[in-house]
């Protein structure tokens, strides 16, 4: 069995912090909008992708929305991942905008069959277009439809399966999930398709309002490093991506590596 | 979810193709009343919980256009967040791009405090390569252009040319100090 990648998210303001941690980064996911806006060069993950160790991850298609993705977002990240020569993207389980209504947040979908076939469907349409293999991460969900028909787990399962594609497993997210709706986070973990995890996200949230966040500002808690560990002990991940949305500096990611690699050991 | 500039507006695909019609209308009644906090109302088929995604979106897109107008979030400081939520308040449909939404709050913001040179740069580099009016972001600038902005804060009168297209020079007089003639060259990475 091959060893897991550990890596981090790239983003622009972290960039030098990771440059200087290279050593110990496996593998580099980008974000195809940040990567699209961008201008310059950026030699590092270049040579990321060179060696096959740069992820494609992005967060405004609004999968879950009832048409199509915009063909001009589509094109934006076309052109990245021709650019990187990237053959894999990954997407999130919701829906971000309906019509000309524009959320910006990740919203959940209500866990029903037509949901499934929806995102079944935009699936298809961006494989095609894009010629990707496609992943997708489970959100934490802001609130819930009262109609579901699904538990969130099961309804993760049946998406998968449907849209034929591999499982983004966000672990903070789950922690953060079942922290607000009072679940059990190892239960929820034991009754996904672990088996098609092609990676694994862990982060850092606070907690606000009552409420835990998905936030990607704090370092990672004990809590996620021990659901880290449960998930490895039972199944190979394949990579583990740490996200970060506020600065750090290199010591800091450093630690943060290394506390992911000690859980998955 | 993360946020970026997005340069063109949503102006096709997504409202060109069918709907599904049930589902849709569902998700477009959630996100309006995500973004007009009418928390009290339960939109059809979903629970009450709604006061937290009103908060959530609303802290997710202060936070993008902090990204996307550094100057503004450092000029403003603790009064950034409770600034932004008036804004938002009147304003409670994002634009195409945290660049312009950015550019529409600091737009809010002129009557209400007083911006200083780096903020008012950053609009001035805004104008020159983005045609506006009354704060709304109309279309990317083609022609040169030029542009003067007073920053009142520091008595600096601030000179803005537009050459090509993604180029603009800033010179920056200061009137009240000593005499200062700055050119500064800036890559305008938003729209």
């Amino acid at each position: 069995m091959s060893s897991t990648l550990v890596g981090v998210s790239w983003r622009m303001f972290n960039a030098k912090q990771i440059e200087e941690c290279r050593e110990f980064v496996d593998i580099l996911e980008v974000m195809t909008e940040e990567l699209a806006s961008l201008k310059s060069r950026q030699p590092l993950l270049e040579d990321y992708a060179s060696v096959n160790k740069l992820r494609a991850h992005s967060a405004t298609l609004s999968l879950g929305s009832t048409c199509h993705p915009d063909s001009w977002r589509l094109d934006e990240i076309r052109r990245v991942l021709v650019k990187y020569n990237l053959r894999s993207l990954s997407e999130h389980i919701a829906f971000v905008r309906s019509g000309q209504l524009d959320a910006w947040h990740l919203l959940p979908m209500p866990m029903i069959k037509e949901s499934i076939n929806i995102l079944a469907n935009n699936v298809s349409h961006i494989r095609d277009i894009l010629n990707v293999s496609v992943s997708l991460e489970n959100i934490v969900p802001l609130f819930r439809w009262a109609d579901d028909d699904y538990s969130e787990p099961e309804f993760i399962s049946a998406v998968i399966k449907e849209c034929k594609a591999s499982l983004l497993l966000d672990i903070e997210n789950i922690r953060i999930t079942c922290k607000n709706f009072n679940m059990d986070p190892y239960q929820f973990i034991s009754k996904l398709p672990i088996e098609s995890i092609s990676a694994v996200h862990i982060a850092g949230g606070i907690v606000y309002l009552g409420r835990h966040r998905d936030t990607h500002s704090e370092d990672i808690s004990y809590e996620v490093l021990e659901l880290l560990a449960f998930l490895a002990k039972r199944v190979h991940i394949p990579e583990v991506i740490l996200e970060r949305e506020s600065q750090l500096t290199s010591e800091s990611l450093y630690s943060q590596l290394k506390l992911i690699r000690a859980a998955l050991t | 979810m993360k946020c970026f500039e997005m340069c063109k507006p949503s102006t096709h695909s997504q409202q060109d193709q069918p709907d599904n019609v049930s589902l849709g209308d569902r998700q477009r009644d959630v996100i309006r009343k995500i973004l007009e906090n009418q928390t009290q109302d339960t939109p059809r088929n979903s629970d009450l919980s709604l006061h937290v995604a009103v908060d959530a979106v609303l802290r997710k897109r202060a936070w993008c256009v902090s990204e996307a107008w550094p100057t503004l979030y450092g000029a403003l400081g603790d009064k950034y967040e409770p600034l932004f939520r008036d804004y938002a308040a009147l304003f409670p449909y994002p634009p195409a791009s945290s660049a312009i939404d950015g550019y529409r709050f600091s737009f809010f913001l002129r009557s209400r405090v007083s911006l200083d040179s780096l903020t008012k740069t950053q609009i001035l580099s805004f104008e020159l390569l983005n045609v506006t009016k009354g704060g709304a972001w109309l279309r990317k600038r083609i022609l040169p252009f030029a542009k003067a902005m007073w920053a009142e804060k520091e008595g600096m009168l601030i000179i803005g040319l537009r050459i090509k297209s993604s180029l603009c020079l800033a010179c920056i007089v200061s009137m009240q100090r000593k005499p200062l003639l700055t050119i500064a060259k800036l890559a305008a990475n938003h729209t």
